[in-house]
């Protein structure tokens, strides 16, 4: 139980591991709750990997100490290894055994007498029900995928861990498994963690991601929180295009070059030097022949398009727009702003 | 992106470490042969005068000069036929070019001491060759006879990896370098030679291993090399600490020239880009064609056409084959136990050297190829010293014998059990560790199975060393116990040419069967 009461699943407190020079994980700490999905998100580099294969027991950290369910795994004297953690894996390339047959492979976690039943059982609930004598390499790759994850999820561990789960299928079945993993990880009441540096594959499927940076979690938050409230410029260049403008804050409102804007409730104290983010999809344009600004280029992507304008003071900014009004390069368009997020000036985090 | 690909470097084993029955397994197999050398060691440094007058002898100086002299000959003309075979059957539209690929490479599975007794019972004013044609030729003997026995066994080693390396190395620098105006030989010299360097080291390595090593060829030829002397101190005198004496200074100069080899393949690296293109081969005019062609004849009628040639008309002289089933079933039951025992204890220690990388495994890896250079007439004698005096029962036990074996030929089951391994993710591994099975369960139900096939090719190379293994078996060998090398050996040194024939041939019938396997099976791959 975790302070406020709720389960928790993985428990990470000031977990360092280094390899040599380079430090993978400096002081990481990870609370996930029982039940939910989290995604953990970072550049490469970041650690992110080296975390989920700590947890999973595959490498032991320098520092710290790692519970799950409750129970201590990791600490200065203590190292359970990975077969004794229940936890279930399911690996970048899915590390289906070769030479086992589906079947085989789900069965390989688990003992006693109703083998059959709990395989049958979860081949069903991954949607291949009638594969089971199929070997590996007959499958394909969204298949492969889901019998990697029917293999983790037989033996009922307290977490599954997932390592780039989707990195190696092609762009269009892409959303399509990311679906349907979800769905079998939310009907299946499991938790789950996956790491990815997709910024939209975590956001889609999960619950809460947890941003990495530097080998430590710099944010951890509810997706749409997320990218509406990123904790830094860093999180929130990362997380999609963005501009930055200085801004000065006073009297509940921030003054910027681009027009004066409310400053959120939460800020409202706030005076002084700020910077102010701002969206794309924050970014009105109107065709007009006396606007301040003039379309520079534009991408069009069908549902939406991404329009870069020039404004006359010699500032730039992008707008995400539906798929009309029709803008092309050269065009004069008039700015609206909608909504901006404010920042205070934080030393060494300056865009 | 160097960092990531750091960290990802290092997720090869699961950061645990190794369980002990695993080392404990791999270090068994180091004792057969280390335990008896420390051994033979002390008794050399506390040897007294007899070894201190054995080393100053002249004829300490003497048998490492011959030695020294036949090792660089040999070298010398085993790395020039090789490297030039090799071009021709992979740079050139030669005639019949993949037969040639098969063909040079043959020679491969003929033991030395069998060329030596054919090329003795071909050559000389009785031999074959005077009698079959009426020419007198000299006789096989001495310097020249060890030299050409030893050239025509150890040049397929630096064909093969030269023909291996010039299949690699990319032909567009060869292309450009012709379109710049080069000469093919000014092509071969500047631009071929310089980049097939470091893998004719290596070929001609094993060469130079194999020359230091050899008794056979040397004692039929009667050339005074230390392995033959060493063996001849052993069986006729009752001091054995000269015999150890030189043993000690022939594994010295193993170990040297070992060491060299890889003082000088750390210098010389390079980095040849795999850029296959499509290429056009050397043309040869109407007489080099010609004269490559004939070059290959005589190759492979020296090499195979003299030796099957003599082993046949030799059979046919005796007008019957004399069949030794007691050195068939001895040489079968020798090389299947050490094949086994080396596939067996090939497992974890495959496990150790490719999951477990760390300084000590690097240490024990060197050390099972040490074991595999140190030259078989020095391993035969510490052990017997060694097991004669402290092992009693073991001593010429077919047990003992086979543990030698397999410690020797480890570095070949060791060699493929880990190149199968390395195809092996690793993630297998982890994934039946998360799913709950313990480290000895992943190995046997995930491990095992996927490598058994990769492990049984290194078996069956440790099972043909073994048969055609000679000075080993000659100090080891129980009481009674035959083996086809040694019938062939025994024969061939008493001169019963005759009674040689058939064990050799049957020796060549058994060794071409699994090394046909294994060649198809490779290229299937």
């Amino acid at each position: 139980m975790n302070a406020d009461g709720t389960d928790l699943a993985i428990r990470c407190a000031g977990v360092a591991k280094r390899y040599g020079s380079l430090t993978a994980l400096a002081a990481f700490d990870l609370e996930v709750p029982a039940g939910s999905i989290l995604g953990l998100l970072g550049p490469s580099g970041s650690g992110k990997t080296t975390a989920l294969r700590i947890v999973a027991g595959f490498e032991q950290p320098d520092a710290g100490t790692v519970d799950i369910a409750g129970r201590r795994m990791v600490d200065d004297r203590l190292m359970v290894p990975p077969e004794d953690r229940k936890v279930g894996m399911v690996f970048q390339e899915y590390a289906l055994f070769p030479h086992l047959s589906v079947a085989a492979n789900v069965a390989y976690g688990l003992d006693g007498r109703d083998r059959r039943g709990r395989v049958d059982e979860v081949l069903d609930l991954v949607g291949l029900g009638d594969a089971g004598h199929r070997m590996p390499h007959e499958l394909s790759g969204g298949e492969q995928q889901r019998v990697a994850l029917a293999r983790a999820l037989a033996p009922e561990p307290h977490v599954i861990l997932l390592d780039e789960p989707f990195s190696n299928l092609d762009a269009p079945r892409r959303d399509r498994v990311r679906r349907e993993v979800r769905a079998i990880l939310v009907e299946a009441r499991t938790t789950a963690v996956f790491v990815t540096h997709d910024q939209e594959e975590a956001m889609a499927m999960s619950d809460a991601v947890a941003v990495m940076r530097d080998g430590r979690v710099v944010q951890i938050a509810e997706p749409s929180e997320l990218y509406r409230r990123p904790g830094d410029c860093w999180v929130a260049r990362f997380l999609g295009e963005a501009e930055f403008v200085d801004g000065i804050a006073a009297d509940g409102r921030v003054e910027t070059p681009l027009g004066t804007f409310p400053l959120e409730a939460d800020l409202a104290g706030l005076s002084g030097n700020v910077e102010v983010m701002i969206r794309p999809e924050s970014v009105g344009l109107r065709p007009d022949p006396n606007g301040t600004a003039r379309v520079a280029a534009r991408e069009f992507y069908g549902h939406d398009q991404l329009v870069l304008v020039h404004l006359d003071g010699g500032r730039r900014l992008l707008s995400r727009l539906g798929p009309s009004p029709s803008l092309l390069p050269g065009d004069r368009v008039s700015v609206s702003i909608r909504e901006v997020v404010t920042f205070p000036v934080t030393e060494g985090h300056r865009h | 992106m160097i960092t990531a690909s750091r960290v990802r470097g290092r997720r090869g084993s699961i950061t645990t470490s190794a369980p002990l029955w695993m080392w404990l397994i791999a270090g068994a197999a180091l004792v057969p042969v280390f335990v008896p050398f420390a051994a033979m060691l002390v008794r050399v440094a506390t040897g007294g005068s007899s070894a201190v007058a054995t080393f100053w002898s002249t004829r300490t100086a003497e048998l490492l000069g011959n030695t020294l002299a036949l090792t660089t000959a040999v070298v010398a003309s085993a790395s020039g036929i090789g490297i030039g075979a090799a071009w021709l059957t992979t740079r050139t539209q030669l005639w019949g070019r993949r037969v040639w690929t098969v063909v040079v490479a043959l020679p491969l599975v003929i033991p030395s001491y069998v060329v030596a007794l054919a090329l003795r019972s071909a050559f000389g004013d009785n031999g074959l060759i005077a009698d079959a044609t009426g020419i007198a030729v000299p006789r096989a003997g001495g310097f020249w006879g060890a030299w050409l026995a030893l050239t025509i066994a150890t040049y397929p080693f630096v064909y093969l990896v030269a023909a291996a390396a010039l299949r690699r190395i990319g032909r567009a620098q060869e292309d450009a370098a012709r379109g710049l105006g080069a000469s093919p030989w000014r092509v071969f010299r500047t631009i071929v030679l310089p980049q097939l360097r470091p893998s004719v080291a290596a070929g001609a390595l094993l060469v130079a291993l194999y020359t230091l090593s050899d008794f056979g060829a040397v004692s039929l030829m009667r050339f005074d090399a230390f392995t033959r002397v060493i063996y001849a101190q052993y069986a006729g005198r009752l001091d054995r600490t000269p015999a150890a004496v030189l043993a000690v200074v022939l594994v010295a100069v193993a170990l040297t020239v070992l060491w060299a080899e890889e003082r000088s393949r750390s210098r010389a690296s390079y980095a040849t880009p795999h850029v296959p293109s499509p290429s056009l081969s050397v043309p040869l005019t109407g007489r080099q064609t010609a004269a490559a062609t004939a070059a290959l004849i005589v190759l492979a009628l020296f090499a195979l056409g003299i030796p099957i040639a003599a082993l046949l008309s030799w059979l046919a002289r005796e007008g019957r084959a004399i069949i030794d089933w007691g050195a068939i079933a001895g040489s079968l039951t020798g090389a299947t136990l050490a094949g086994a025992v080396a596939f067996v204890a090939a497992i974890p220690t495959s496990v150790l050297v490719v999951r477990h990388v760390s300084r000590r495994t690097a240490w024990l890896e060197r050390s099972i190829y040490v074991m595999f250079a140190l030259p078989h007439i020095t391993v035969g004698l510490a052990v017997v010293f060694f097991a004669s005096r402290y092992l009693g029962g073991l001593y010429q036990s077919l047990a003992l014998m086979v543990v030698v074996y397999a410690s020797v030929f480890f570095a070949e089951a060791l060699g493929a059990g880990k190149a199968a391994l390395l195809q092996v993710d690793p993630s297998l591994e982890e994934a039946s560790r998360g799913l709950g099975r313990g480290p000895l369960a992943t190995l046997s139900r995930v491990t095992v199975p996927l490598i058994w096939k990769g492990l049984l090719a290194g078996a069956v190379l440790v099972f043909l060393t073994t048969m055609k293994e000679l000075p080993i078996t000659l100090l080891l060998r129980p009481t009674g116990f035959d083996t086809l090398a040694v019938d062939v050996w025994s024969a061939a040194d008493d001169l019963l040419y005759s009674r040689a024939a058939a064990p050799a041939l049957l020796l060549l019938a058994v060794s071409a069967v699994p090394m046909y396997v294994l060649t198809t099976r490779t290229d299937e791959r």
